[in-house]
């Protein structure tokens, strides 16, 4: 049991520290919760040449070979200031690894380096209207035309698809199988391609994020099919145990608690500062507890990861708990912050413009988003503490 | 970073394991509630034998100079079990405080028969108010001649009837603000005992110090440093609690997923309801996030920097932790749960006591708020 990061590590976490005050010097840097998703290729491009994109992955697929608590540190320190990584996170974090994991020579060859130089971004085109926590149930088709696929379907809440180059889609290659779950493959889609439509669903908030993608016989070269055919679900429920346990769980709204800590300290209500009513103060404690619990869960994962190990108890749990802590944070801040915590972006008087109100909408995503909190509860149950299933 | 127990850790664990469970079965730990079964000295002995009671302390008196990182496992283990013994208080508190405190001649005299399971030693600090750092003492020490005299009544002082010398922390000198610690025979003549009825069966009692003679040499470190001893313990037996508490949150999980694998109720067990399933998850990420609080705590507290704050963020997520977790568990349990003959109202018992004990969530709250909001 050791908590202590290495002189390397900590050398490394100065190093990223130098590079996005710099970044933030020169305005590339907007620290406001939830802005670590917004596409700036420049920037990622920045990231590429550091190295920092794909770092962990293994060096013979051109990564850097580097552990996960280093990509941990590199991630803590970007979310810390909401440093904007959407034009390459999935590929870095999801795609990628996939491809390495099941891609054939030949799709590896094609995309990895497009990824590591952040030359293209992925969006996810998995759930669908009759398929969201149910994702097994996806309706759209994937069907064989000689050396093609001709995939027909709709999918929903797409981040960024109007943004991204390509898509990573689920659809369903065999029709006829006996467990739903044998019947899917995951592709690869030009989001340039004829057929492709894309169309935005705005959120509560009447922000353009997510997408309605249609898919209207979009011809797929057969070679875009990653890994093998009608293994798709099982692909993708591996790489899950990956990608869910990363800091961004945690720390999408991580600017709205020192703002809070700030606000707390400027603002005196009943004759005395905010910061020293203990009932506040009980508040910012609990906070500061149920970060740090998060935190070191997800280190701990990283850290199973480095070990070769496939977290996904741990990984499931993290997910969940750190999720509802984001959530907490921006009711937290509002109740804290009294009648103010109405005030919207854009009005007089509006504490960080807004930025509470504006994230309390925002959170109702959080515990939904990549896996319903509830979703993940049933995981854990299952695989971490054995419970029986009815199924 | 390293998130598992070394292999000398993974074995104290072990050993610990099969002690307590030999040497403290549910039975024991009933009829130490019921008041049915007392202190055991053969237990004690064989705990000094194993190297438990100096694994904390210098070696020139016996001890083994280990880590508190290295002391979890043990603690960790007693907590399993709800182990009734006089361990907490003697080692992790009185020891600690006499360890830290005391100069080598006191540490001669005490601390040399604490490792080898000849003397318990116990704390006397808290007072009516029920405050382990009030700004004055209401006990005082006098000086006399050659002695103090100690005049005062504490309250809370554990295993007191079983103790050999406790620690007395009384008011002394001009100034009001300042406390010093004495050492105390609890057998004097003097001396009042009148034992409390706890809710986890833990030993306690008033003690009435009426006009107690203590030698001058018998004050632990200097004259008016008393809080500051105090202070410099008390993240180590915060974590040190908090550790017991992961040993018993861990075995009321343990013990409630079991069980919601063998009910059937409506034809299937229990734990096929996704309620229960949720329930059980919420009980093991209480479990997880103390957990990982309490280790970072203490792999602090091992070191030489400050582990205040970790202390106070470890030990407010275990209290309201154990409690939510006993709270789920007999909600599962049903009816069963709710008898004196099944187990669990031993931890349900124990969750309440170590909730409140060395501070409750909101005082190290308090403690934790401070750090973030007054530096």
């Amino acid at each position: 049991m050791d908590f202590e990061l290495t002189d390397e590590q900590k050398q490394f976490r100065q190093e990223v520290r130098s590079f996005l005050q710099a970044e933030m010097e020169a305005g590339t840097i907007n620290t406001r919760s939830n802005n670590f998703f917004e596409h700036n290729k420049s920037f990622s491009k920045k990231m590429s040449e550091k190295g920092w994109v794909g770092m962990t992955w293994p060096k013979e697929f051109g990564g850097q070979g580097r552990s996960y608590l280093d990509r941990i540190i590199l991630v803590e320190e970007c979310l810390r200031v909401q440093a904007p990584l959407g034009a390459h996170f999935l590929g870095d974090r999801q795609v990628g690894p996939a491809i390495i994991h099941a891609g054939t020579k030949e799709q590896q060859d094609k995309y990895l380096p497009l990824i590591l130089n952040a030359d293209i971004s992925f969006c996810l085109l998995f759930s669908e209207p009759e398929a969201g926590s149910d994702l097994v149930s996806a309706r759209t088709l994937a069907e064989r035309d000689g050396d093609d696929y001709i995939l027909n379907g709709q999918k929903v809440w797409n981040s960024g698809a109007h943004l991204s180059d390509y898509g990573w889609c689920l659809a369903k290659t065999d029709p006829k199988a006996a467990k739903k779950h044998l019947g899917l493959s995951e592709f690869i889609i030009d989001m340039k391609s004829p057929g492709v439509d894309v169309r935005p669903t705005l959120n509560l908030l009447g922000e353009h994020h997510f997408n309605e993608v249609f898919l209207d016989n979009v011809r797929v070269p057969k070679d875009y099919l990653v890994g093998e055919v009608n293994r798709g679900f099982v692909q993708l429920m591996q790489q899950m145990d990956y990608e869910r346990a990363g800091l961004e769980r945690l720390m999408q709204n991580f600017p709205l608690y020192g703002k809070l800590i700030q606000f707390v300290k400027d603002n005196r209500r009943n004759g005395i500062p905010l910061s020293k009513d203990p009932m506040v103060r009980d508040q910012i404690a609990q906070l500061e507890i149920d970060f740090n619990a998060g935190r070191l869960l997800c280190y701990q994962v990283a850290w199973l990861l480095d070990q070769g190990r496939i977290p996904s108890r741990e990984a499931a749990l993290c997910k969940a708990y750190c999720t509802q802590f984001k959530q907490r944070l921006a009711e937290t801040a509002t109740r804290i912050m009294g009648p103010y915590g109405v005030l919207m972006p854009g009005s007089p008087y509006a504490p960080f413009d807004g930025e509470a109100p504006e994230n309390y909408l925002y959170s109702r995503s959080y515990t939904l988003q990549g896996g319903t909190v509830e979703v993940l509860k049933g995981i854990v149950a299952r695989r971490g503490l054995q419970l029986p299933t009815l199924r | 970073m390293e998130f598992v127990w070394n292999e000398m850790q993974t074995m104290l664990k072990d050993s610990a394991r099969k002690f307590c469970e030999n040497e403290f079965p549910p039975s024991t730990v009933k009829d130490t509630i019921s008041g049915a079964s007392a202190y055991d000295p053969e237990i004690w002995k064989k705990m000094a034998e194993l190297g438990w009671l100096g694994f904390l302390f210098g070696e020139q008196y016996g001890g083994s100079d280990g880590t508190f990182l290295d002391m979890m496992p043990i603690l960790e283990e007693m907590g399993r079990v709800m182990a009734p013994s006089p361990f907490f208080s003697s080692i992790i508190m009185g020891g600690l405080i006499l360890s830290e405190g005391a100069d080598d001649r006191l540490k001669e005299l005490y601390l040399k028969k604490l490792c080898q399971g000849e003397l318990i030693v116990t704390p006397a600090v808290l007072e009516e108010e029920g405050s382990w750092m009030p700004s004055t003492f209401l006990t005082k020490a006098t000086k006399m001649d050659k002695n103090y005299l100690l005049q005062g009544r504490k309250l809370f002082v554990a295993d007191a009837e079983d103790a050999d010398a406790v620690l007395v922390v009384a008011q002394s000198g001009e100034d009001e603000n300042k406390s010093s610690i004495f050492v105390a025979d609890p057998k004097s003549p003097n001396v009042t005992l009148n034992p409390l009825k706890t809710i986890s069966g833990e030993k306690m009692y008033e003690m009435v110090f009426d006009g107690v003679e203590i030698p001058a040499d018998h004050l632990v470190g200097e004259e008016g440093k008393g809080r500051d001893i105090i202070l410099n313990v008390w993240p180590r037996m915060v974590v040190g609690l908090c550790g017991k508490m992961v040993g018993g949150m861990e075995k009321v999980l343990e013990m409630t997923v079991q069980y919601a694998k063998e009910r059937h109720q409506f034809g299937v067990p229990i734990g096929t309801f996704q309620v229960i399933q949720h329930y059980c998850v919420d009980m093991l990420t209480l479990l997880e996030t103390s957990r990982i609080l309490t280790y970072q705590a203490a792999d602090r507290a091992s070191g030489e920097g400050p582990c205040l704050k970790h202390a106070a963020m470890a030990k407010a997520s275990c209290s309201d932790a154990f409690i939510r977790i006993v709270n789920i568990s007999h909600q599962v349990h049903g009816a069963i749960g709710f008898t004196e003959e099944h187990n669990l109202h031993i931890y349900s018992r124990h969750a309440k006591a170590w909730e409140l004990m060395l501070g409750s969530a909101g005082d190290h709250r308090q403690a934790v708020a401070g750090a973030v909001l007054d530096e």
